[in-house]
């Protein structure tokens, strides 16, 4: 059989076309200006080469604490969205959970808030005297849990990755609940016939045929782990001080101080990290798939 | 023993499921208890009973937020951007997973690489003005299709995968040419991933506010998403008008979330037979 | 179940189109109307804090519409986007037709609405502004722009009750704020209401007591601005700093501070949890709004914030003007509506209209202020603040609030806060080749 002809490449000309013309170009473009001197204030742009990402590499201690506190952020909150997403799949495909449709509509609704709503309500409930969460910390006796949530140096950083999870493992359950209802039952009606348990089960036919999905996860996640903004931004804006500091916190002080060339040189050095940390990660993914 | 031991974990699965939702819903509750509040009530945003029930705060966030017809334009927005994202995306995603070579091959890893591209509205603003697209709907439509092509196309591409290419053979035995195969036997399978895509990219594309703020100079073709600002002030918010309109907000796409579900469920039991 | 599900979706979508798509063709603008009347719609654009949320702005331009058949579509982006949004509009001629920024348009760190906007300096409403504000929308001694809101004055309100109680008179040095704060706190109470996660509040008492600086040298801020003497020429700022420390460690802010919000000020000082918060004047009416119960304009009296020692208030010119964009079709047409807006009845509707203002900058109108008020504002020494005076403050006004922040969570000494503040002047200043800084 022809593949060629069978699979003619033009299917995929529509996709690449819009793409091409109105996400790459103009993203090319932009990245173009990293390399220039562009700012609020003039209206000449001039080229400078390199030298915007000479000053990301050298001065300026406080991106190595951003960079630091990203890789934390996206390690910590893909363990958890995974884990948690995983599990509530699993769950939620039972048969013999009852209002299994309520439930995942209800535990995928906090993706569907935006991250400005989020924040301002977690703000509000994290509050250590007035808000609910110490309040019911306190009504249960456990006063000695509740704690400064958002101020408490080493509190915050948690707090917002527990925040973070609360609202992204929602996402991860569809796509995985997607993933588990393509596995034909059938693999699962042979298992129990020849008496496997619930965790035999999940490891020796759903993890193995998860396992494409899981990776997609971990794409998902890792991207926007290492490119988060929003929800650092509405939860604490970076603070206390710049405790809760990201890279993309980091550029968006960038363009409000009017500096847009060095608000994209960070923007794209991260665009080249994630890029290749893509492109790793669908590499060893495919290897994976010819040695099964 | 077995049996008992069975239906405790029956139970104890039904008790996790409704306490996690439980925890996961309380800020919902904290917003929606809110929304009946007075402004003053409100300010502290607490989870507690309105003392009066302030349903006239709706009708405020309406008829300022003239939500009406910005519920509308959302959903134009939402629907023809998702529409096109999840045919061309599955298109794409059909040929360049059964046939992953040569110009496929780069055209996969050239959509793909958007997933980290970023967004850069000087220069898009640029190409936008050249293509005449600058303050049209359709400018936006297309737009956000084509920012919700490479995560989409890579989700589907993975999910091609899973459908045995002896489908495809049959198909061709009996005649098929690739745009009949493609729509008369791979689409219809295709279901879980595209109802997956449809209640994903739909609700990115209903959140997003900033390219309508961008690419289009008339509020009325606004879409739902930027009402809220109405009830942010200088100093401070009325958080009640912003947690009615956050409510009001937020109903279509758990709508869209619900009928998806069904879709996703449906798809599957169709397409289990052939599994 | 299916067919169902099948059915509501595509009836959803249809009519969600078709409204969509007359909703679309709806917007078309002619030339003109029937009756005379203009079919022309102004774009006004604008970020949240830009128009009252009272809608007053709103309803004036309804009745313009009603007059004159022109319609306004007011266009409010998030403030976060704001700058970014409209530089990135005007410099592609894709800005709306009137547009409101804030003011002083004339610092270098400001966005140079001098080179988007049409001159209105001829316009027969500008000789009715009040000096000082005008030039906050002026460069060179062309005006471009239109302005209303009174000048700000942030002072330190406090309960009369609860100082009477315990026999403390207003403080007029640090050392005697310290003892007030101390015995206030003794008896129970929070001696000062801070909030500082809305970001601005906390870095009032920095700048807005520029008469300190001004008592230093009478030119401080011209030689600030020429780079003849940087921040660190002035003990005062560093001063300050210091004492904001020693005060927020010594509880005087009490415990929640860092996870206030603004927006429960009103709560704080109406159920006289909280004795003192910096604010302006007109606050006060703003709590009895709320708290009717509270009669916040007779219990809270007002005091300068004596932070260094400081004993002159800071007025501040600066607010939001509204600008016509130079490449808008309507020009005219917005010069109409400046002139409606200009009108007495107009103004006095506007004044009237939201709560949170006590004066306009429009010495015509008589300011909402008591006769005691007035009394005690004509009393005080005035000087500028710093922010509306000195290049490259205001833009940093919401990193210095997270620089104290993390002064006060121990991460940075205020020796280091004072220096982050400098540097990041320069390199605004060197960004934007001020000739002060760039030889």
């Amino acid at each position: 059989m022809n593949k060629r002809k069978l699979y003619p490449w033009y299917f995929a000309g529509a996709a690449a076309f819009l793409f091409f013309l109105l996400c790459f170009v103009p993203g090319i473009l932009g990245i173009a200006y990293s390399f220039t001197d562009w700012n609020n204030f003039s209206k000449e742009i001039n080229f400078v080469g390199l030298a915007n990402y000479k000053a990301v590499f050298q001065g300026n201690s406080e991106y190595l604490k951003y960079i630091g506190n990203t890789i934390l952020f996206t390690v910590v909150t893909t363990i958890m969205k995974t884990l948690f997403g995983l599990a509530l799949a699993l769950l939620l495909t039972q048969n013999f959970i009852r209002f299994k449709n309520f439930h995942r509509m209800i535990i995928f609704s906090p993706q569907v808030m935006s991250y400005l709503v989020a924040g301002l309500v977690f703000r509000s409930m994290l509050h250590p005297t007035t808000g609910f969460l110490n309040n019911f910390l306190r009504s249960l006796g456990l006063n000695g849990l509740a704690k400064n949530w958002l101020t408490d140096l080493t509190m915050v950083f948690p707090t917002v990755m527990t925040v973070d999870t609360w609202k992204g493992m929602g996402y991860i359950m569809v796509v995985v609940i997607a993933g588990l209802l393509s596995v034909s039952p059938e693999y699962y009606e042979a298992a129990s016939m020849d008496g496997a348990s619930f965790f035999q089960k999940f490891w020796s036919i759903t993890l193995p045929l998860l396992k494409p999905v899981l990776v997609n996860i971990t794409v998902l996640n890792v991207t926007y782990g290492l490119r988060v903004f929003d929800m650092i931004y509405s939860l604490t804006n970076g603070g206390p001080g710049n405790a809760t500091g990201v890279i993309n916190t980091a550029v968006y002080k960038e363009f409000s101080k009017g500096n847009l060339a060095m608000g994209t040189t960070l923007s794209s050095v991260l665009f080249f990290v994630v890029l290749a940390l893509l492109y790793f990660i669908i590499k060893s993914m495919e290897h994976k798939e010819v040695e099964v | 023993m077995r049996k008992t031991g069975k239906i405790i974990g029956r139970i104890l699965g039904n008790v996790v499921a409704m306490l996690i939702s439980l925890i996961v819903i309380i800020p919902l509750v904290v917003l929606f208890l809110n929304s009946f509040k007075t402004s003053g009530e409100a300010n502290r945003m607490t989870l507690s009973l309105p003392k009066e029930w302030m349903f006239e705060n709706y009708q405020t966030v309406i008829e300022q937020g003239k939500l009406l017809s910005s519920f509308f334009n959302g959903l134009l927005y939402a629907v023809f951007s998702v529409l096109i994202v999840v045919i061309v995306v599955s298109a794409a995603a059909f040929v360049i997973s059964r046939n992953p070579k040569g110009i496929n091959r780069f055209l996969y890893y050239f959509i793909i690489s958007g997933i980290a591209l970023p967004i850069n509205n000087v220069a898009l603003m640029k190409v936008l003005q050249a293509l005449h697209l600058v303050n049209t709907q359709i400018g936006i439509i297309l737009l956000y299709a084509a920012i919700n092509i490479p995560l989409s196309l890579f989700l589907a591409y993975g999910f091609i995968g899973t459908i045995p290419r002896e489908i495809d053979e049959a198909a061709v035995i009996d005649g098929c040419k690739p745009s009949q195969l493609f729509l008369r036997v791979i689409a219809p399978l295709l279901r879980p991933i595209v109802s997956t895509l449809f209640v994903l990219d739909f609700m990115s594309v209903w959140n997003d506010f900033t390219m309508p703020l961008y690419y289009l100079n008339n509020s009325r073709k606004w879409p739902m998403t930027l009402a809220v600002y109405n009830f942010f002030g200088a100093f401070e918010y009325s958080w009640n008008l912003v947690a009615a309109d956050i409510i009001l907000t937020l109903a279509p796409v758990l709508l869209v979330f619900i009928i998806g579900q069904k879709y996703i469920v449906g798809g599957v039991s169709a397409g289990s037979v052939k599994g | 179940m299916k067919k169902k599900v099948k059915q509501i979706v595509s009836l959803t979508l249809a009519a969600g189109l078709a409204v969509g798509m007359i909703a679309g063709c709806g917007t078309k603008e002619g030339s003109s109307g029937a009756n005379g009347k203009k079919n022309v719609t102004l774009t006004f654009g604008s970020h949240q804090s830009g128009l009252p949320t009272s809608g007053i702005v709103q309803d004036l331009a309804k009745d313009f519409e009603d007059e004159t058949g022109i319609q306004i579509d007011f266009q409010i982006s998030p403030d976060a986007q704001w700058r970014d949004l409209i530089k990135v509009k005007l410099d592609s001629g894709e800005a709306p037709d009137i547009i409101c920024v804030d003011t002083p348009i004339g610092l270098a760190s400001s966005l140079h609405m001098d080179q988007y906007s049409v001159e209105l300096t001829e316009q027969p409403w500008v000789n009715r502004i009040e000096k000082t504000t005008l030039a906050a929308v002026s460069v060179k001694d062309k005006v471009y722009g239109i302005t209303f809101p009174g000048a700000k004055m942030y002072f330190y309100l406090y309960n009369k009750d609860i100082f009477d109680k315990l026999g403390l008179s207003v403080p007029t040095t640090y050392s005697e704020f310290k003892t007030v704060c101390q015995k206030i706190k003794e008896a129970g109470y929070t001696p000062i209401y801070e909030a500082t996660t809305n970001g601005w509040h906390q870095v009032l008492p920095l700048f807005e007591t520029g008469g300190l600086w001004l008592n230093q040298d009478p030119n401080m801020y011209d030689k600030l601005n020429d780079n003849k003497i940087d921040l660190d020429g002035i003990p005062a700022l560093l001063t300050i700093i210091k004492q904001l420390d020693e005060c927020a460690k010594a509880g005087y802010f009490g415990d929640d501070y860092l996870s206030n919000a603004w927006e429960n000020a009103k709560e704080a000082m109406a159920t006289e949890r909280c004795a003192m918060t910096i604010a302006e004047l007109g606050f006060r009416g703003q709590i009895e709004k709320e708290y009717p119960d509270f009669k916040a304009t007779e219990k809270l009296r007002a005091f300068v914030m004596p932070w260094g020692d400081n004993h002159v208030i800071g007025v501040n010119p600066a607010s939001n003007a509204y600008f016509i964009n130079k490449d808008s079709k309507y020009s005219e047409e917005a010069k109409q509506f400046f002139d409606f807006l200009a009108r007495p009845e107009n103004l006095k509707k506007r004044l009237i209209g939201q709560p949170e203002l006590s004066a306009l900058c429009w010495p015509e109108i008589t300011s909402k202020y008591t006769k005691e008020d007035q009394a005690f504002l004509d009393s005080l020494k005035k000087a500028n603040v710093v922010q509306t005076s000195v290049n490259y403050i205001d833009s940093q006004w919401m990193d210095v609030g997270k620089d104290l922040e993390a002064m006060y969570t121990g991460a940075l000494t205020p020796e280091e806060v004072l220096k982050t503040l400098k540097d990041r002047r320069t390199e605004q200043a060197k960004l934007q080749k001020d000739p002060g800084w760039v030889k």
